[in-house]
């Protein structure tokens, strides 16, 4: 508590220190609502300008961006249908919903209230305990116990948002062939590259995302406007009351324990921990089909857990030295340009620069709240202006935000046509969100796979040593077993 | 219970889609030395579960089918579509389409705002003030946002005079 309050002092007493912290606030959220730009764009401008500031200022100012980019992408995911980033696309699986049911207000106000307590949740857990997670979760948890979770999270999403458990599961195979094009995660072999150079570096999940989500939903209006049946989304400003919250603390608390533990996973993070949070969201719940058609848990479970992520990403970062993400490799280098490595000695040498960082997030998240709060008064009034007018400006940023990553006009030509595709298929019963989730999980799955075998000798056997992956071998195997019978025995129940 | 023929169309794509990417496999089925499945391995894995999957669903078709579509209402009569509303969804998937194909050539800042202007034009506004007064934002928007102060590189095109006009009105945005 005393270094907690040292760094906080440490961090206020500075006008530089908080005119940083501002700005890598304002800037995260900002630059977190743009597809495709994101917050690691902001991150990797502000790179080399860090080499400027104290190493404590350079820290603490990718921290804070961290913290308020992951919760950023969320309002445009739920207004629009957009996800700034991978890990706001959960969030858009029942918050646009809500949006069109006139409850935007609520679902951006939940959105708004969960990112700030999960964020501060995973704040405080790692104020009090990063040595000993990170040496615990990097023993205990590895390529096979990550392929083990990987499975569980696709056995439980095939449940998600399709007509039928067979669609769904026909979405998430899909999702996963479109994630082997490209080169193979061991021997570098080429895959369903029709010799087309572009496809060696597989398909970018950020143009398929854009395109299944944002670009389908352009057409599905633009089919109802043409068909007379469109109904502009009512405007609603109403925060979700204490009682909604109330009834939902048990899948907040969940998501925090999933979204932390998720987050200390190198390469994880926050889009598997928002994934994992709404699927078991999903999984606990007695009426699953509600789901996908404007759920407030679906928005708070994902929510929840990727905030929760961000200061669980920092604990392998700081005790080990581990980057587990893009955004902390950055951080890596802005340890470097100051003459420092992260790692253990970090918290002997530098005690005082890990307690403003660990204060700067704890208050971000807090700060999130408050302008999360003024950004659902204002920000919900773009519902107003009518879709029509909406639609193009809709598909310009997300044709901007599928070239920006790569600067490859292939990836806006991928994004349309994952377009049409995502408005077909959706019409036809299939889940656009089981595809992305096949797609993001398919490429961890596969090279975690490849390395479990490995390890294990190609004996699934093995799992028997290794408590954590057969839990939840067995837990996504069960999934799927009581999924088939509900299926078999009762189809209309079993209709996600 | 037989299947309709959207059924039968699903079962034949997902049925086709697997045995093509089935075959295609035999073009990268070559030993790894570290790895025992190969590169095919994880591929045909989950081409078999797409396979299971089909199955099932063609199961649920059969044994379920009426009741199902009973449930969601695919058995009330599919309204009829005019020519106006098949112009306007050819236009909505076609235009973006079209509109992306055409970047590469022709560039972003001379193909923006006519893409603009004809999307919302197939969107049903014909007031010409809103037409050209919403395209000018927008445009504007872009331009100020990801051109001037994102310093964001979007396509200049490369035939003449697209190129050339990118060019120059990139700087005199800069």
């Amino acid at each position: 508590m005393e270094n907690f309050i040292a760094g906080t002092l440490m961090l206020f007493s500075n006008s530089t220190s908080v005119l940083i912290f501002v700005g890598g606030l304002l800037g995260g959220m900002i630059f977190g609502a743009i597809p495709g730009v994101s917050m690691l764009t902001l991150a990797a401008i502000l790179l080399p300008f860090t080499g400027h500031l104290s190493a404590t200022d350079g820290i603490m100012l990718f921290s804070v961006i961290y913290c308020a980019g992951v919760f950023g992408g969320a309002i445009t995911a739920i207004l629009f249908n957009i996800p700034g980033a991978p890990e706001n696309a959960p969030t858009a699986f029942d918050g646009y919903p809500m949006t069109q049911k006139g409850q935007a207000g609520k679902a951006v106000g939940a959105a708004v209230l969960c990112s700030a307590f999960g964020g501060t949740c995973s704040a405080i857990l790692m104020m009090s305990a990063t040595a000993v997670i990170a040496n615990w979760a990097i023993s205990a948890f590895g390529p096979p116990e990550v392929f083990a979770l990987v499975f569980f999270g696709l056995a439980v999403a095939s449940s998600v948002g399709a007509a039928t458990l067979w669609k769904g599961w026909l979405s998430v195979l899909f999702g996963l062939m479109l994630a082997t094009v490209g080169l193979d995660p061991v021997g570098g072999i080429e895959r369903y590259d029709f010799d087309i150079p572009y496809l060696l570096a597989g398909i970018h999940f950020i143009p398929t995302i854009l395109g299944f989500f944002a670009v389908s939903e352009v057409i599905i209006q633009m089919e109802k406007r043409a068909r007379g049946t469109y109904e502009a989304p009512k405007v609603s400003l109403d925060f979700p009351s204490l009682v909604e919250f109330w009834r939902l603390k048990v899948a907040v608390i969940r998501s925090v324990v999933i979204g932390f533990f998720c987050g200390i996973l190198p390469g994880i993070g926050a889009v598997l921990a928002a994934f994992m949070g709404y699927n078991e969201a999903v999984r606990w719940s007695r009426d699953k089909s509600k789901f996908g058609k404007g759920e407030l848990e679906g928005v708070v479970s994902s929510e929840t857990a990727n905030n929760a992520a961000t200061g669980a990403a920092m604990i392998p970062l700081l005790a080990l030295g581990l980057p587990g993400g893009a955004l902390t490799a950055m951080m890596v280098g802005v340890f470097q340009m100051h003459d420092m490595e992260p790692g253990p000695l970090v918290f002997i040498n530098s005690g005082e620069l890990i307690w403003v960082v660990f204060s700067a997030m704890f208050f971000a998240n807090l700060c999130i709240f408050f302008l999360g709060w003024l950004q659902t008064k204002t920000v919900v009034h773009l519902l107003r202006i009518p879709f029509h007018f909406l639609a193009p400006a809709i598909l310009m940023m997300a044709t901007v935000g599928a070239y920006a990553i790569r600067g490859l006009t292939v990836d806006i030509v991928v994004m349309f046509i994952a377009g049409i595709a995502g408005f077909l298929l959706r019409r036809s019963g299939y889940s656009v969100a089981g595809i992305v989730l096949g797609i993001i999980l398919g490429k961890i799955g596969e090279q975690t796979f490849a390395q479990a075998m490995q390890m294990l000798y190609y004996d699934p056997m093995e799992y028997l040593n290794r408590p954590i992956g057969l839990a939840l071998i067995l837990g996504g195997a069960a999934t799927i077993v009581f999924n088939i019978y509900r299926a078999l025995r009762f189809p209309a129940a079993a209709r996600a | 219970m037989g299947l309709t023929r959207g059924q039968l169309f699903e079962v034949g794509f997902w049925l086709t889609f697997a045995l093509g990417a089935f075959a295609l496999t035999y073009q990268f089925n070559l030993e790894i030395e570290i790895y025992e499945f190969g590169a095919y391995g994880w591929p045909r894995g989950v081409i078999l579960c797409i396979v299971i999957a089909v199955l099932g669903q063609v199961y649920h078709d059969v044994r379920f089918g009426q009741a199902h579509r009973a449930v969601i209402g695919e058995d009330e009569e599919r309204p009829q579509h005019d020519a106006s509303y098949i112009l306007r969804m050819l236009a909505a998937l076609g235009l973006p389409l079209a509109y992306a194909l055409l970047l590469q050539p022709l560039g972003f800042y001379a193909l923006t705002p006519l893409f603009i202007l004809a999307f919302l034009y197939a969107a049903g506004e014909r007031r010409w003030p809103w037409l050209l007064g919403v395209t000018a934002f927008i445009y504007g928007f872009l331009l100020i946002a990801f051109a001037r102060l994102l310093y964001v590189g979007l396509p200049t095109g490369n035939v003449r005079p697209f190129y050339d006009f990118s060019n120059w009105l990139l700087v005199v945005i800069r």
